[in-house]
């Protein structure tokens, strides 16, 4: 079982070793957040290795890592850095509310589209102008008109393809928006609970899209799309846990490892205190083994998405152990 | 003779301490140069005046006149007596021996056996207690030597080591200091006030002692009277010892102990409170001696229950118990979920391993009125002890639920975070409305009526566009008249600072800072000094902030909550109003209020003066952040099972643990539901068969009446008023605290702080008897000096005044002016 309620009044003078784990989780997330606070560009973004140009997806990660550690808008030691890059993504927005600078992207603008949503959406709660809300709700707008019509996302605006990879982050965003009383109809999130199950294999897990095979990072995924989405208590969510959990926990166990441990972990928090205490001992333990001396993680498959510094890596990294925090309104429990 | 004296002196007026050491005093004058300059001129002023009466008042008969001359010359010498003032003056030189204090930890923790001890601590041990030493190399009489200890509680232990140690330890100890000796518990106590000196008794574990020894240190083997076990309160022990000692040397402060301080304040904090008094450096060195094996005893203790205090029928709750075990690690157990009638509602599997460990129940409320649930956790083979294996609780079940109107500008972190958490609660009905997601404020109610059909409104940082003037006149009526509560959680865009001087400004439980430019309504603190809640005292025995039954771990349970960075700029409270919450202002200007409450007519209002009480997540999530809330919400809510217009008598919290404080609360209305108003109304308390009176004092309304009270005993408290229509009742259920036997291993570790901190030692029972040798034996000579005036005595003034009469009486009587 795992403890996570370290101060109660008649445990102040017990220094556990959990407790002792905890201190070491918010110390790891402290240097991650003084390395990505380093490496913040000028315009308020950060640096990506994903296209020559600032890119909101990574910007909004970063974001929301600062935003997850407690780190809110217009108050405490990070308010200039998250005030920055929320202006970036402000700034970033199109015309059709599309949250991507215009040009050069080479791995789909609605991945960054969902990111950049979710980390606008987090930090409205903390600002009172109007057009925040109203980029927040124009962001959702977009994300409700590109659904195809399986119910899932693909990487462009358009509601032509889906994959579950995109379709989690529109699920994350959309989840977000009912939390900030954002306008969400009800039949986009059903029709995502049709398309996501769709992906779900019998065997246990889930596939990049329907009719393939299961891979780790679309098993978390897909998992947690059910759960955000209401449906805890679907058999797919604990068969792919399960299978998540019979795979060795390492760095090479899937291709994009981040991305699939990023989900992985909120996953197993979101199915309760069991599957949370099988999985999150390994997580802990091998990113505070692994974190660099200057404060970043390595982005092993993904170097090639972190580029020049290692922020999208970081990131990620950070953002695993906040779920330890309970600090980001869209993924509580 | 000396008894005469000593009895005339006092008699006199001279003070008690000179006047019975009378026979030691000397008398001095003040001035003795007018003293015998006064005597030389008062004789030839009285030859003066003798010749003076006899030429001037022949007619008087000798005796008259001769009596006259004497009142005169009598009153003059008395003149010269007082202006010479004389005193009498003691000198003396007092030796003082430094003061040991020895305090002996008696709590539950020192039932514990001792356990194992190493090999090699075996035989100094069993010389220390006066066994038999074992030979080192006799391998098998060591293990039998050492098994015999390990049975031995903790307790017999130290009555063991200080029956060998009298006459010789505690004899040099007693000897060359003053030893005072202490025992603890959940207080301290001095031995001596409780017939202190009590023979050694032969705890038949082998060792007999004599009482001499024991006698001349003042150290008793069993435990004192009224002592009470259920807590050890070390830090209280070593502060009431130092202030014993107060202006005295101070050798030494022994701590015979498992190490393990449960309650009150923190022994270290003791320590360096008393080094600030002493410019910086230690009162006195702490000895510890640890009792009880470095080998923790295997056990395994239900530690704490995080419970709502409040559930609504039919709902489902989390129940989360904190397992605590050490020395059973690899063994697969079961914790269960009990009901009062023992049998088991829920279990848990558990493979237990070293330290804390996490088990969460469902537990549906069934039925209306108070749940006892249990903990517990089967004993396990070779388990110190099993006092710790279950833990009781109580759950008040009711059918309230409170229709709750939430209004906010944004969803702020906190909006989003208590969204989810009330609508978990069947104890709320919620509907939320946010300004920046509606067009018009048709969803705020425009009448009392549409306000009264709600019991609660939670206004966070609400606009005054949504909140009109008309909107907000409406709500303090329906407060004042309906007894809506009212929750504020202002955010520093619009409240409160917007509402300044409007109607809505009425409700607010403090008075306001006056706008001032960009950052008016909020208090901003630097970046890395951020703001800390410390919950006041009456914060603690509040039921927002009611986490167990004990208020001092309550208080500092919310006080060490994360820090924050914003807070509501407010100035003082309304004087009716109660501060349950503050921090210090950044700004230098001593302390804000932050959470208060405070009646409005018949409503309540409650105010939460920061917006990221989400950070009270951390490491947790919901159960701390939504007891809080829950609590705060179902105590400001309307209730109308405490209706302004019948008489009631409620205590809060209902349930707590001896010595903790407890806010009475009667109301009172004659038969026309008006309120009878007084200074005061007594209530009966029945405790343990026996009754008492608690007078409560009138409150901020009329018919209100508030007091505390504080339980010393465990059980059922029964607390009756009278009224108008019968008699009132209410129970309080006070329960010892499980923290003494939490934790059962020898906190070495502490002890060793204490005795670093101050240049003591941690001296195990095999080296208690070079304690006399540790210790500096300088003994204080202290001169003193006692004086007393003699010449402003009441003799002395009857003296004056009956030689003045018996002149003015002899003039009288011979007819002259």
């Amino acid at each position: 079982m795992a403890f996570l309620i370290p101060a109660w009044p008649l445990a102040a003078q017990d220094a556990s070793d959990e407790q002792r784990q905890l201190g070491r989780v918010e110390a790891a997330v402290d240097r991650g957040l003084e390395y990505l606070a380093g490496h913040q560009e000028p315009d308020g973004s950060f640096p990506t290795g994903v296209s020559g140009k600032p890119n909101t997806g990574v910007s909004a990660l970063c974001l929301l890592a600062f935003m997850g550690r407690g780190h809110a808008p217009e108050r405490g030691p990070y308010r200039e850095t998250v005030g920055r890059t929320i202006n970036f993504l402000l700034k970033s927005r199109q015309e059709n509310g599309l949250v991507v600078l215009p040009g050069g992207n080479s791995h789909g603008p609605m991945y960054e589209h969902a990111l950049a949503t979710l980390g606008l959406i987090e930090a409205s709660g903390w600002l009172v102008e109007p057009e925040v809300r109203a980029a927040c709700q124009q962001a959702i707008d977009l994300i409700v008109q590109a659904q195809n019509k399986e119910g899932g996302w693909r990487y462009q605006p358009q509601p032509n393809d889906a994959d579950l990879s995109v379709t989690v982050m529109q699920v994350v965003a959309l989840r977000a928006a009912l939390n900030a009383r954002l306008k969400v109809p009800t039949e986009t999130l059903d029709r995502a609970v049709e398309y996501v199950k769709r992906c779900a294999k019998p065997e246990g897990g889930f596939a990049y899209q329907p009719g393939q095979g299961v891979k780790n990072a679309q098993s978390a995924a897909g998992a947690l799309c059910l759960q955000l989405l209401g449906h805890h208590d679907d058999p797919a969510v604990a068969k792919a846990l399960t299978s998540l959990q019979g795979k060795k926990y390492e760095h090479g166990m899937d291709q994009y490892f981040h991305y699939m441990n990023y989900y992985a972990m909120q996953a197993h928090f979101q199915a309760g205190e069991e599957q949370w205490a099988a999985w999150h001992p390994r997580v802990r333990s091998l990113l505070l083994e692994s974190q660099n001396a200057d404060g970043s993680w390595p982005g092993w498959h993904e170097e090639k998405i972190n580029g020049r510094a290692k922020c999208y890596s970081t990131a990620m990294a950070t953002m695993a152990l906040e779920v330890y925090m309970h600090y980001l309104p869209a993924y509580q429990r | 003779m000396s008894e005469l004296a000593s009895w005339l002196a006092r008699n006199a007026g001279i003070g008690h301490e000179l006047a019975t050491r009378i026979d030691r005093v000397e008398w001095h004058w003040a001035r003795p140069a007018v003293l015998w300059i006064g005597l030389a001129l008062l004789v030839p002023l009285g030859i003066w005046i003798a010749r003076r009466h006899a030429a001037r008042m022949p007619w008087l008969s000798r005796g008259r006149r001769r009596m006259l001359t004497f009142c005169r010359i009598g009153v003059l010498a008395l003149l010269v007596f007082v202006l010479a003032a004389p005193f009498v003056r003691l000198e003396e030189t007092i030796e003082e021996r430094p003061v040991v204090a020895v305090i002996r930890d008696n709590s539950a923790s020192m039932e514990i056996p001792v356990g194992q001890l190493p090999p090699d601590a075996v035989a100094g041990v069993a010389g220390a207690v006066g066994l038999d030493q074992p030979p080192p190399d006799d391998a098998a009489s060591v293990t039998a030597i050492g098994d015999r200890l390990a049975d031995w509680t903790r307790r017999e232990l130290v009555d063991q080591l200080f029956a060998a140690q009298a006459e010789t330890t505690l004899r040099q100890l007693s000897d060359a200091f003053e030893v005072r000796a202490y025992e603890v518990g959940r207080r301290p106590v001095r031995l001596q006030e409780h017939g202190g000196i009590a023979t050694a008794s032969d705890t038949g574990r082998g060792a007999t002692s004599t009482d001499s020894g024991m006698s001349a240190a003042g150290v008793q083997p069993t435990q004192a009277v009224g002592l009470d076990p259920s807590d050890t309160a070390l830090g209280a022990a070593i502060e009431l010892a130092m202030d014993d000692a107060s202006g005295r040397g101070l050798a030494a402060v022994v701590l015979v102990s498992d190490g393990v301080s449960t309650v009150g304040v923190e022994p270290i904090a003791v320590l360096r409170r008393a080094a600030e008094v002493n410019g910086g450096e230690p009162r006195a060195p702490v000895f510890a001696v640890p009792i009880g094996s470095v080998v923790p005893p295997a056990d395994v203790a239900v530690v704490d229950l995080l419970v709502p205090a409040e559930v609504t029928l039919d709902d489902t709750v989390s129940i989360t118990a904190a397992i605590r075990s050490v020395g059973l690690s690899g063994r697969q157990t079961v914790v269960e979920l009990r009901d009062a009638d023992g049998n088991v509602l829920e279990s848990r599997p558990l493979d237990l391993a070293d330290g804390r460990q996490q088990v969460a129940f469902s537990w549906k409320a069934t039925a209306v009125g108070r749940a006892g649930l249990t903990v517990a956790v089967p004993s396990q083979d070779g388990e110190a002890t099993a006092v710790n294996n279950a833990r009781d609780m109580t759950v008040l079940v009711t059918t309230r639920t409170l229709k709750t109107l939430v209004v906010d500008d944004v969803a702020r972190w906190d909006t989003r975070f208590l969204d989810h958490a009330i609508r978990r609660d069947k104890g709320f009905e919620p509907m939320f409305v946010l300004a920046s997601a509606v067009d018009t404020n048709d969803a705020i109610p425009a009448t009392v009526e549409g306000w009264a059909a709600y019991d609660l409104v939670l206004l966070g940082d609400a606009p005054t566009r949504l909140l009109t003037e008309d909107c907000q006149r409406t709500l303090v009526e329906a407060v004042e008249k309906r007894g809506v509560g009212v929750v504020f959680q202002p955010g520093g865009s619009h409240l409160p600072h917007d509402y300044q001087g409007m109607p809505l400004a009425t409700l607010f439980p403090v008075e306001i800072e006056p706008p001032a430019g960009a950052e008016a309504g909020v208090i901003e603190a630097p970046d890395f000094e951020p703001l800390s809640m410390v919950v006041t005292a009456r914060g603690a025995m509040h039921s927002a902030f009611a986490m167990s039954g004990d208020a001092a771990g309550n208080r500092e349970f919310w006080s060490t909550m994360p820090s924050f960075f914003r807070a509501a700029a407010v100035v003082r409270p309304k004087p009716s109003s109660t501060v349950l919450a503050e921090i210090a202002d950044p700004r230098g200007r001593g302390t804000i209020p932050l959470v208060i409450e405070a009646p409005f007519g018949r409503g309540r209002t409650f105010w939460i003066g920061t917006d990221e009480t989400f950070r009270w997540r951390r490491n947790v999530g919901d159960p701390v952040f939504w007891r809080f809330w829950g609590q705060a919400l179902r105590s400001t809510g309307r209730r109308d099972d405490k209706p302004w217009d019948t008489s009631w008598l409620m205590v809060e919290p209902a349930q707590c643990e001896p010595g903790s404080t407890v806010i009475v609360e009667l109301n009172l209305v004659d038969d026309d539901k008006r309120p009878v108003e007084a200074g005061s109304q007594p209530v009966t308390l029945l405790a343990n068969g026996e009754s008492a009176a608690i007078e409560l004092a009138a409150a901020e309304r009329p018919g209100l009446y508030r007091g505390a009270y504080t339980p010393e005993s465990v059980g059922r408290h029964g607390l009756a008023a009278s009224s108008a229509a019968g008699q009132l009742a209410a129970d309080l259920m006070v329960a010892a605290s499980s923290r003494e036997l939490a934790r059962t291993a020898v906190d070495r570790g502490a002890l060793r702080t204490l005795a670093d901190l101050t240049g003591g030692a941690v001296l195990e029972p095999d080296a208690f008897s070079t304690l006399p040798y540790r210790l500096t034996e300088a003994t204080v000579e202290t001169n003193r000096t006692l004086e007393d005036d003699v010449w402003d005595t009441w003799p002395v003034l009857v003296l004056l005044v009956g030689m003045y009469c018996v002149d003015i009486g002899i003039r009288r009587l011979s007819g002259s002016a």
